[in-house]
Formats: structure tokens, sequence, C-alpha cells
């Protein structure tokens, strides 16, 4: 399925870092022995379901679970009058109006989308859970509703939020340089007023799920879950339930797959706690598949309208100006975040000057956005993407040259752009060459000419950043008030009796191959090798040292927790090394770690083992001087924290994430003019994510990132019926996840290109997954280049194509205007 | 989901119409209906399994003529639930006399609520639209009484 053009070697070379280490948790894994929240089980345990609106908006009437409760096998019942009296709201994020927003974890008083749990039921058996909730008589006053994104910021469109009065959650408007100047100076301004960025989400193997204890003794509350952002999720419940954040006791273990879907299920898991509470008993969880496709949070749905691009003769894109609507559906549960993490990627890969962007975020009665891989970014990206590819065609540039010529150059970093976001590293130029010579372009522009009767070919190329580690400062930029500066991750190290190095972290791994990569860190440190050490599987908060925001999102985990591993483990070399210098008589500055001893250099015959460290400092301590013993446990907690700073919220300015990768991706298509039908023909990848750890895991990530952007592209697109506010397609049988047979070969290769701003030089990477989306549409607009047609929408299926190879394009989707 | 369609019936209007307004006789001519309860001369409540490739999903369906004139026009609403589910329809059917029976022309207006909008939003239409035609083609083939 892939071409790889460079594969290293295991074992050569001084480093486990670099090195296509062979994955720890594949042998749990393809055993079948893998613990998913699923396969848990506990005594006294009964199941959830969640009985869900059939309606997109309407007001609740009344809820009757008598004859639910009188079931035999039913545990307890749940409704959203309940949980007004027994919970908080939800706190906002946002600013102003939208800061009073009343959100619980079931609907209080109306519901708001198609899928939103109205009640909830405990019962001895899944199916009874399921049964009890259909017993449960609901009666409903149906709303006038509202889907579109844009019109959902007029006046008279029904309001979602009484509370509020507007649909309109934050705006605000993100002006550097001189746009006004730039338009007025350009040779050429391309206009386009209208594109659209579609939703689509991750569709994780493994749905949500949670088991829940609300332990009466302790008053405590026991979370096995596969939630990536625990302690996010502990913000919010804590209050909410009126409880201290630290009777939350998370724990994660094995998780298929996340991409940010599993950040906001913790109004799922407060729900699920009260049955617990109220039934006495454990509660368990497990989302279907519809379930997680109507009820559980979907990605950012943009529209962009008045786009102007002023463009110099010699084809210099000087910026853009633009409003943006971001569809945030019907409650902010990570929003309006999403508002201010597109502005990492500003200029996307390219030296504009210049930007205007009027910024909207507005609520529809449909599922809650919440992070999904490439997170509010490869909507920005994919436009900006779009308006670079759109002036080559419009004004005769080769897409390749234009690109390279506004690329951010390999001599410009650090690149400073003009909201103060600082790119680390890169070589845009380089990667666009090696991505097109992969798919041999000059030989697809050959066949391109001489495509047969009814096929048309195209090639579409797609430059993306996948910027890593979030300032959390940016959150003052939406909200000042906010409390959020910065960001950190945690680890331990420690030495076991006979000598055993353990790590845990902070993060959530959710197939990312977190143990894997810590323990080639923590074995360079320690002179060892990745096998002798155990990284804890998944997130204990009971166990593992955490902050605030640890977790696994926003591709920061090779930069935040590998660096908190390396930390870590620097405390403990440090302190066997003390230990080790009492022992052997020597100086710390003589000794080294290697092979699991520490040794004298150069002389092999004065050396103690790890074991021989551990039983000094745990067992036999009383031989130690006090001086060693009193500072020295073997237990090392680290936390990294990257060097952010306060940004400056009235600009709109400062660095408000940490690096920077990029990935070009180039797309071979043809087009079936009798049909439609997108077919890819070719397709290469490269990716530059600075220093690579584990070069086999990171072309796992690209060729996931890959699947999941082509599957956006031409696949998936969640449906809503306009009237009745229903989605369509909350079932695999309608909406198509891409699987294997969807995808092309991969080729892929890389460039590395340290980041200057990360310790260990990598780069968070693995949501380069818009890249797909932008080299698609690219490759479509070359196929229909000489039909008038503009590809405006990021999702084409068949259909949409068709219609644009046989529609009236006297009216285009795109003007210039020159002088 | 909109719909439509014709029928034709050897029946007079005034018999047809007869057929039409008896809702046992709507009943025993469709498979997989069953009449529940007639809750006064304008309204009565049925018992309903359509069938689709994803199974059989039974409906309680609440029945009620809104406007009629005899022989010539009537004007049907309903609501229905199975558990999560719900339904609401308006059917509007025309009568025309035609020297060999009558002429039925018939629309209607269907909206599935719930997952069985997105499971069922591609077999749907062709299953209502066939429910609608058998009742009509069961009333049209009835024998007059």
């Amino acid at each position: 399925m892939t071409d790889t053009l460079t594969e290293p070697g295991i074992g050569t070379g001084t480093s486990w870092q670099g090195q296509s280490v062979p994955r720890k948790e594949d042998g749990r894994y393809l055993r079948g022995e893998g613990a998913f929240v699923d396969d848990l089980w506990m005594h006294r345990m009964g199941y959830v379901y969640f009985l869900r609106s059939p309606y997109a908006h309407a007001r609740i009437l009344s809820i009757d679970v008598s004859k639910a409760a009188a079931m035999d096998g039913v545990y307890a019942t749940l409704t959203g009058e309940e949980v007004a009296e027994l919970t908080d709201p939800y706190f906002q994020m946002a600013p102003g109006a939208a800061n009073g927003m009343v959100d619980y974890c079931l609907a209080v008083g109306k519901a708001r989308f198609m899928g939103e749990p109205v009640a909830a039921v405990l019962a001895e058996t899944r199916e009874l859970a399921r049964d009890a909730a259909e017993a449960i008589e609901v009666v409903y006053e149906p709303l006038p509703l509202i889907v579109d994104g844009v019109a959902t910021a007029e006046p008279d469109a029904p309001v979602l939020h009484e509370e509020i009065g507007t649909n309109v959650a934050w705006t605000g408007l993100y002006d550097y340089g001189d746009i006004d100047w730039a338009l007025a100076q350009a040779d050429h301004v391309v206009r386009i007023p209208h594109m659209y960025f579609h939703r689509f989400s991750s569709t994780p193997l493994e749905c949500n799920a949670a088991l829940v204890n609300w332990d009466p003794g302790t008053d405590t509350i026991d979370v096995k879950s596969n939630i990536q952002m625990p302690m996010f999720a502990s913000m919010y419940m804590g209050p909410a339930l009126r409880i201290r954040s630290d009777r939350i006791r998370w724990e994660t273990q094995d998780i298929g797959g996340g991409f940010g879907i599993k950040i906001t299920t913790y109004t799922y898991i407060t729900a699920i706690a009260l049955l617990s509470r109220k039934a006495g008993r454990p509660a368990k969880w497990a989302e279907t598949r519809s379930e997680h496709l109507m009820g559980s949070g979907h990605g950012n749905e943009r529209t962009f309208l008045d786009i102007e691009v002023p463009v110099m003769a010699d084809g210099t894109i000087l910026g853009f100006s633009a409003r943006a609507f971001d569809d945030a559906g019907a409650y902010l549960r990570y929003e309006p975040l999403g508002a201010v993490i597109w502005s990492h990627v500003l200029v996307g890969c390219y030296r504009f000057k210049h930007v205007r962007v009027k910024y909207t975020e507005t609520l529809t009665n449909k599922v809650p956005v919440c992070p999904n891989r490439g997170y509010s970014r490869l909507q920005h990206l994919w436009m900006v993407e779009r308006i670079v590819d759109l002036v080559a065609h419009e004004l005769g540039f080769d897409p390749v040259e234009l690109r390279k010529r506004n690329y951010v150059q390999p001599e410009d970093y650090p690149y400073e752009v003009p909201n103060g976001c600082v790119y680390d590293s890169g070589n845009l130029p380089l990667s666009l060459d090696k991505t097109l010579a992969l798919i041999d372009e000059p030989k697809w522009r050959e066949r391109q000419r001489n495509a047969p009767p009814g096929k048309r070919i195209g090639i579409g190329i797609g430059s993306t950043l996948d910027s890593g580690t979030n300032n959390f400062g940016q959150s003052q930029i939406i909200n000042p008030q906010l409390p959020f500066t910065g960001n950190g991750e945690a680890a331990i190290a420690k030495l076991g009796f006979y000598g055993e190095i353990q790590i845990s972290l902070g993060t959530v791994p959710q197939g990312q191959s977190h143990e894997t990569t810590a323990a080639q860190v923590a074995a360079d440190v320690l002179g060892v090798s990745p096998d002798d050490v155990d990284v804890t599987a998944g997130f204990k908060s009971l166990q593992n040292a955490y902050v605030g925001f640890s977790g696994t999102y926003a591709s920061q985990f090779a930069v935040t927790g590998l660096n908190a591993v390396a930390g870590a483990a620097e405390m403990l070399k440090a302190e066997i090394l003390k230990i080790g210098a009492f022992a052997l008589g020597a100086a710390q500055s003589d000794l080294e770690l290697s092979g699991g001893m520490v040794q004298v250099v150069g002389d092999p015959e004065r050396a103690i083992p790890l074991a021989g460290i551990a039983n000094l400092a745990l067992a036999n301590v009383a031989a130690l001087p006090d001086e060693i013993a009193d500072t020295t446990s073997l237990t090392c907690r680290y936390v990294y924290r990257p060097p952010f700073e306060v940004v400056d919220t009235e600009r709109k300015w400062g660095n408000i994430s940490l690096t920077w990768a990029n990935q070009i991706h180039a797309c071979v298509v043809e087009i079936d003019e009798a049909t439609g039908q997108v077919t890819i023909l070719d397709y290469a990848a490269v990716d530059d994510c600075g220093i690579r750890i584990n070069p086999k895991i990171i072309e796992g990530q690209v060729h996931g990132a890959a699947a999941h952007g082509i599957g956006g592209a031409l696949h998936e697109s969640f449906t809503y019926d306009e009237e009745t506010g229903q989605l369509l397609n909350a079932t695999f049988f309608d909406y198509h996840a891409a699987t294997s047979a969807d995808i092309p070969h991969l080729r892929t290769d890389y460039v590395e290109s340290p980041s200057l701003t990360s310790p260990n030089g990598a780069k968070g990477m693995g949501e380069g997954g818009g890249a797909p989306l932008h080299a698609i549409s690219n490759a479509i607009q070359d196929a229909l280049a000489d039909t008038g047609a503009v590809v405006t929408h990021a999702f084409n299926p068949p259909e949409r194509i068709y219609e644009m190879l046989n529609a009236d394009h006297a009216v285009r989707g795109v003007e210039v205007v020159s002088r | 989901m909109k719909l439509e369609g014709s029928v034709h019936s050897p029946l007079a209007p005034s018999e047809l119409w007869d057929a039409l307004r008896d809702p046992q006789r709507l009943a025993d001519a469709l498979p997989g209906v069953r009449l529940v309860d007639v809750l006064d001369v304008q309204s009565f409540r049925a018992f309903i399994e359509p069938a689709t490739g994803l199974g059989v999903t039974p409906f309680e369906l609440d029945v009620r003529i809104d406007d009629e004139r005899a022989g010539e026009h009537v004007s049907i609403s309903g609501a229905g639930r199975s558990g999560e589910q719900l339904v609401e329809l308006e059917v509007e059917i025309d009568l025309s006399g035609r020297a060999d029976g009558t002429a039925v022309e018939w629309n209607a207006d269907v909206r599935f609520f719930g997952l069985l909008s997105s499971i069922g939003q591609r077999v749907l239409p062709h299953i209502a639209a066939d429910m609608i035609e058998s009742a009509l083609q069961g009333a049209a083939q009835a024998e007059p009484v």
C-alpha cells in the first residue's frame, strides 16, 4: 500500500530515537488482548441507554418515565428536570451573551438537535435499557429550526438559546497588515464570493464508552473511559456536579482512535455518573455507531464569503480578506476555541503580509462541533490553498511555480507571520519537489493531454500545516477573562526494586504508540534498550502525573509528552548517578549509564547494576549517607513547559502554537464525464515533522491522515434536511467512512527540518488530514480547467462533479479584476 | 418527503368513496396493517409494520380525516410513534369519475424523525408510497357493499 523511500535499520546508530522500533502495543492488539472500555466489567454493573430527541428543535412539554421505571431490571432513570436540580450548567468559554448559555448533560426544557439526549435509563442489560427508554413518554412541541450556518445569524432566525437571544456565539475581526492598501495596489484582484467547507467527522473504530462508578462511601467517581482529554473534562464536570474535581478519578487504557472527537464526551459521562449515584451501581455505556454519528460531535462546518485576493503581476500574492461563518451546532462544548485556533495557520504556507478575516461563530440545530483531526485549521487551510490554486488558474500561472514563489522559504525560518506566530522550520519547495517526483508529474501531464474521450485527468497539490502544541493563551483572544495561558505536560520516571525502569505519562494515547516512543526516549537517556522500559498503558489520574491540559490532542505528544519523558528520565539519571558515585567511590562526572549498569568510564570492572542502585535507595537506605538518601527517591516527576508568552489580546497577536509541521500532498484524479465519478490514480505525501522519533509510526499516521482526508474530500459529509433538521446519514449505510477499498496506493517520503523551538527537534504531527481535501479539490479544478467550473466546495461527490461538468458557467464562482 | 401517484378503480366514485371511508376495509386490504381502534367518525388508530431491508419497524399511527367532500376529495393526516422514531404525514386524495370507473390522484407529505429518518431515507419514500398505493388499490378493488 505504500512506497517508503527511506527505511532506517533497527539498531543502527547510537540513538534509539530515529529508528523504527517495533511498537510495544502491537503484541496485545494482535493477540486480541487490548483492554477497551466495553471489555470491562464490574460487579452489580448496569447498562445505560440514552433516549434522544427525534426533533431538531422542540420544547419538551413533559417526560413520563413511570412505565420504564416500573420494568423489572430497570435500576434508574434520569431526566433533564432531575439534571437541572442535581447539577449546575457547564461553564462557558465564550464571552458576552453566549457566556450565559445554559448547557446540561441532558436536554432541559428544549431539545436543540436531533439526537440530543433527553432522558437516560440504567438497567440490567443493554437491551432492557433500550426497551425501557422506548417506554418513556415524551411530549414535544416542535419549534421552527435552522440548520444554515450563515442564515442563522440573521435577526429573524429561530433562536436556539433564549437566554442568549441570538444565534451568534462569537464574532471578531482578525486584521493584520493593510489589506485595503494591498487591494488598491494589486495588479489583479481575484474575487471568490462563496466557498464552503462541509461537516464531516472522525469515525474511530471504537465509539465513545465509559464505565462509571460513583462510590457513595468516599463520594468519588471512578471513570474508566476512552475520553482523550480527561483533565479538561474534570474542569467542566467538577463544578457541574458540585464536587471537588479531584474526586473524579480517570482511567484509560486502550482506545480505538480519537482524533479529537473524544474530547467532549464529558456530557455523557456526567449523566452516567448521576445514574450510578442514583442507582448505587456502576454504570456502563457504549455508544453505537449511529449514536456516535448523530449525537457525539462533528467537525467544524465553515462558509467563506466575499474573498478578495490581491495579486501582483509577477504572481506575488499579497494576502486576502474574507468573512467566515463557522457553524458550531447547538452547543459550545469546546467552542468557541475553534474561532481562534484556525489562526495558527493564518497565512498557511505562504508569505502573505495582509490578511483580514471577519470571523463569526454561529449556532444551529445540529450536532455540536468538537475538535476533529486538523481542528478548525484544515477548513482555513483548504480555503487558502484553494485561493492560491484559483489565482494560478485564473491568471495563468503554473500552480507549482506560483506556490514556490509564495511559500515561506527555507532561509526565512524562524518566520514570524503577521499575527505573531513563529513558524519554526521547514523546506516547503523541497517538500513540493519530492512530492511531485513521487507521482512523476511529467508522466501524468502527458497522460492528461492524451486522456481518452469521456475521461479527464487532473493533478492537484495540497500544501498544509499541522500546528502542534497549543498555547492556551489563545483562549484569551476569544475571552480575555479566561484564566488560561501556555501549556505543559508531565511524566514520571521510576526505578523499580530490581532495576526496572517505568515511565508513566500525562497523555492519553488512542493509537499513537506513546508506549513505544516514550520508551525510545527514556532508553536513550538511561542507556538501556526500549525493551527494558515499561511505559504504563493509558492514563490513570491516581497514578500518572498530569497538568491542567494533559491529554492527547493538538499534535503535541512528540513535543510536550516526549520532552516531559526526557526531563523525567534525566532527573532519574541524575539520582542514579548520585547513588552510583557513592557506591563506586567515583565522581559523578566519571560515570555513565550503559546496558543497565552504572559504570566508571573506561573501567568496566567498576560498575553496579541498576538493581543495585534501587536496592540502596529503596531497601538498603541506611547504608546511604543522609545527603544522598534525603535527596533521592528514584521517582521523578517532570513537567515540560513550552516557552510560551501571554498573548496580546487587543491585537490578537502572539505565538499561539509552538511547532508547525508541514505536509505536501499531490494527487492525480480521473473524472468520468458520464457519471462524475472521481478515481484517484496516484497519490503522494511528503511529511516534514522535524526530527523523527519513529519513522514507521510517523508513516502510519501519514497514512491515517491521508485516508481520513480522502474520505472527507470524496465520501464523508453530514447531510441535514433543511425542513426537518433531520440528519440523513447517521449510519455507515449512508455515511461512507473511507475504507481500504477507497484508498489508493500511497507514496510517502519525508523532509526532516528540526524544530527550533522544541528541545528534541521534533514537531507534533498526525493531523495533516487537511492536505487531501486541498489536493483533491485542486486536482478536480485542474481536470475541469477548460469548462469554466470553479471548485468552491470541499466535498465533491460524483453528483457535484456531474453538475459542474454540465452547468452553464456564464456566471462563474470567481471574478478577476485587473489593472 | 413529497410523494404522489395515481390509481384507477373500476368502481364508481361513490362506491370507492365508501370503501375509502371504512377503516376496517382499508386495514383488511393492507398487509401488515391492523386496525386497533376507531376513535370517532373522523379518526382511527392503526398498527402498521412496514418492513425494510433493515427489519420491521412497528408503528402505532393515529389517523384523522381533516377535510372531505364525499366522492371527490379527502385530506388525511396522521402521526405515529415507534419507540424513539416518529412519523407525521398528510395525504390528499382526489377522485374523478370516468366512463370506466374512477381516477384517483394522490399526493402526500411524509416526514420521519429520529434515527429512522437517517436509516430509512433511501428506502422509506418507496415504502411509504407503496403503502399509500396499496391502500388505494385495496379500496379500488373492493367489492361494493
